[in-house]
């Protein structure tokens, strides 16, 4: 069997597919990613301060998105709910959506155990020294969850960008997209796929990186000895 | 005997659902009493502490600060050291010592700013000058030694200038060597800033060493069928004089200062 990379390698109008679906991947999943994150600081917040009713709805919600595939998440956004309440947006902004919420979820519980992992001398000694509890858990609890917590927010982020080849379904010109594209148009499978396994590994490498570096720096105080 | 007492503790009782922790406690410390307080372990003597702080309330009793009802809550004429590490390892010695600050921030309604500030940063310089972590401003808690980081707990407590200084087996965990020149450190502070102390330690020597009175928890009382019915109470009071090191022997004898025939009449 022959290998023709060539095929792709030499056509422009493919390989500046494949490097406009990377950058719809990369937008998606860091805007996927950050407002997800928000809105995981709310759910898990409410979660931890256990507010009467809101709580136990960030619970249900939480548990409601880890239990269905993201995939039947993304058609119920795209495709369901539209019909109920009569949005028309572009595929991105359906497939964002669909992100942000199933990222929430995802990072809401890591937060939370976040939260809980604290020791409790930390809030006491806040307390003793008279500090308000929202400015305890905002100078205290918090950054230092979330340093705690960093390692398994990276990799839950990294995980999370990598399953976002199913926003390809509803039409999102992202990098499976774009190889599924090519693949439709040369039947050059295995190269194709080589060709997008290499960029997701390079894509997931740097996130990975980026995260590192912005822990290196944010949490200095974890690093230093 | 003639000024009002400055804490006076009447007939206290701490229980927890059918757990009895301390039951008639009673007390009078003067102003400026450096009092040590011993005993078994999980006989009380935090919950004391705990109290005397309003991080706990008593379950029956009063305990009076001048004369008037102990506040329901921490404020800032009281200040505690606790045994572990209480310092927020996230922040810098500096930031550690700002963010104790936060309580007259928050009931001012808003931010230093400045001559304010200036003027809170050069009293935290101060505060660290005394406490002897002025090269270690801005380091991390993790970059300081254990003796270093309780002499930044003592640092922050000690910056909201308490009446009243309540200390948690603050040298447990520090080496015999390290706990002379902290003993040195406190002696010196507490003379300087006319503070009332109360520190709970497992170490007689040190108690000795430290205190004008001494203060001994035990349960005097036991059921055999029942080992949380009775709480532990103050049995011995003692005064010192920390001229002679170490307990006299007499002294012992004529303890009896303990209150504790006052009964249940709250």
């Amino acid at each position: 069997m022959e290998f023709r990379f060539f095929e792709i390698y030499r056509s422009s109008e493919y390989l500046l597919l494949l490097a406009k679906g990377a950058g719809v991947s990369a937008s998606l999943a860091i805007g996927g990613g950050l407002v997800g994150f928000l809105l995981a600081t709310l759910l898990a917040v409410s979660r931890y301060a256990e507010v009467p009713v809101l709580g136990r709805i960030s619970a249900a919600y939480v548990e409601f998105i880890r239990n269905t595939p993201l995939i039947v998440q993304l058609f119920f956004v795209a495709f369901g709910l539209p019909l109920l309440l009569g949005y028309s947006w572009p595929f991105w902004a359906h497939a964002l959506l669909a992100l942000t919420l199933n990222f929430s979820a995802y990072f809401a519980e890591i937060l939370r155990a976040g939260f809980s992992s604290i020791p409790s001398g930390q809030l006491e000694a806040g307390a003793a020294l008279g500090i308000r509890k929202a400015t305890i858990f905002r100078k205290v609890v918090f950054p230092q969850a979330v340093a705690a917590m960093y390692p398994s927010l990276n990799s839950q982020f990294i995980f999370l960008f990598l399953t976002t080849g199913v926003i390809a379904e509803i039409g999102v010109t992202d990098l499976t997209h774009a190889g599924l594209y090519i693949d439709s148009r040369t039947f050059r499978s295995f190269e194709i796929f080589t060709a997008l396994t290499v960029i997701y590994i390079v894509m997931a490498l740097s996130f990975k990186a980026l995260l590192n570096a912005i822990y290196r720096s944010a949490f200095k105080w974890r690093t230093v000895r | 005997m003639s000024a009002t007492p400055k804490i006076s503790v009447r007939n206290v009782a701490k229980t927890y659902g059918h757990m009895t922790v301390l039951e008639r406690v009673n007390l009078e410390v003067e102003e400026g009493a450096f009092c040590t307080i011993v005993g078994a372990s999980g006989c009380g003597k935090s919950t004391f502490l705990r109290m005397l702080l309003s991080q706990e309330t008593p379950s029956s009793g009063r305990i009076e600060l001048d004369g008037a009802p102990l506040p329901g809550e921490p404020t800032p004429d009281r200040g505690i050291v606790f045994q572990k590490y209480s310092v927020f390892s996230h922040l810098t010695v500096e930031d550690n010592l700002i963010l104790a600050r936060e309580f007259e921030r928050s009931r001012l309604l808003g931010r230093s700013f400045g001559k304010g500030r200036k003027a809170a940063r050069a009293e935290i310089n101060d505060t660290l000058e005394k406490i002897g972590l002025g090269a270690a401003r801005l380091k991390y808690p993790a970059q300081l030694s254990g003796g270093m980081q309780q002499r930044l707990a003592i640092a922050q407590a000690l910056l909201k200038r308490p009446k009243v200084l309540l200390l948690d087996e603050p040298f447990g965990a520090l080496d015999p060597g390290i706990r002379a020149d902290m003993h040195e450190l406190l002696l010196g502070l507490w003379e300087e800033l006319a503070m009332t102390v109360f520190m709970v330690t497992h170490d007689i020597r040190e108690a000795f060493k430290l205190g004008t009175r001494i203060l001994v928890f035990d349960k005097i009382r036991h059921d055999p069928q029942a080992p949380d019915a009775y709480g532990a109470t103050i049995t011995y009071d003692l005064p010192l004089n920390r001229k002679d090191a170490g307990p006299p022997p007499e002294l012992a004898g004529l303890a009896v200062n303990a209150d504790t025939s006052t009964g249940a009449s709250a």
